[in-house]
């Protein structure tokens, strides 16, 4: 059976042309928030679990994606909509976020990056009894 | 020991790279529409696009003749929560593409990972270029 899909293998991604920069874009992102937490989503199509990377620098949040991708070689290009890329964008937290318990996780090209809020950040919930 | 000689191709290479990223941190967003990229040889083609957030199941590939149609639909996030900002759009994806050759319609690979959809397809043996060989006389 004809077969583009190779096994990836080490050698296979080191033997690819090595291209000096490639190019870096903004993913798009929905933001929600929740009593406990902020979740930002990102449209980052390429990018797996283990080329997400997340950083936070003062109250500066950076989220970066790398794709692993190449163009199928020995094939010439007859149309392009598309470059192959990398994302990176970065978002101002608030106070109320927990840095220190932020996670991160991708599906399908999908990142969520959960930012839960500290403590006493959360709106309290007081129970009201009917007297 | 690596040494470097100088490569202008490089420099360039790299300035382009330092141009495209002052702009790209300004300026550019990923497309809100997802792009298809068309790649062929003179054996066979291949069809790319990006579809973040879509599963296997929720993608439709149907070839007629030598066009490809690809069908796609995101479903809507099940989130709780206010949503602050909106910007990733409504995937409902339809497009299709003219292939440069005939292709067979029995040799079609698809294959969906980390949101980026693959599409590969073997030319038609009766519509590959040959190569005549010359005879001396």
């Amino acid at each position: 059976m004809f077969s583009l899909f190779k096994p990836e293998t080490k050698s296979e991604v080191s033997a690819a042309p090595v291209r000096s920069e490639r190019r870096v874009v903004a993913p798009r992102v929905d933001i929600l928030e929740t009593d406990d937490a902020v979740l930002l989503i990102a449209d980052m199509p390429g990018v797996s679990a283990d080329s997400i990377d997340v950083r936070v620098h003062g109250d500066v949040l950076t989220l970066r994606g790398t794709t692993r991708l190449e163009e199928p070689r020995s094939f010439q290009v007859i149309w392009r909509e598309y470059a192959l890329r990398d994302y990176e964008r970065t978002f101002r937290l608030g106070h109320a976020i927990d840095t220190e318990r932020i996670t991160a996780q991708a599906k399908d090209g999908v990142v969520r990056v959960t930012l839960p809020k500290r403590a006493a950040a959360q709106a309290k919930r007081i129970a009201v009894t009917a007297g | 020991m690596t040494s470097y000689a100088w490569d202008p191709f490089r420099e360039i290479d790299a300035l382009m790279a330092g141009l495209d990223r002052l702009l790209d941190r300004t300026w550019s967003t990923a497309g809100s529409s997802p792009g298809i990229n068309v790649y062929a040889n003179d054996e066979a083609a291949v069809v790319t696009t990006e579809l973040p957030g879509v599963r296997p199941d929720q993608v439709q590939v149907q070839l007629l003749d030598d066009v490809l149609t690809i069908t796609a639909e995101r479903a809507a996030e099940a989130t709780a929560g206010e949503l602050l900002v909106n910007e990733r759009p409504e995937l409902r994806f339809s497009r299709s593409v003219a292939l440069p050759f005939a292709v067979d319609a029995n040799q079609v690979e698809a294959r969906l990972k980390d949101g980026i959809l693959t599409v590969a397809l073997r030319r038609t043996e009766a519509d590959r270029p040959r190569k005549i060989t010359v005879a001396t006389a």
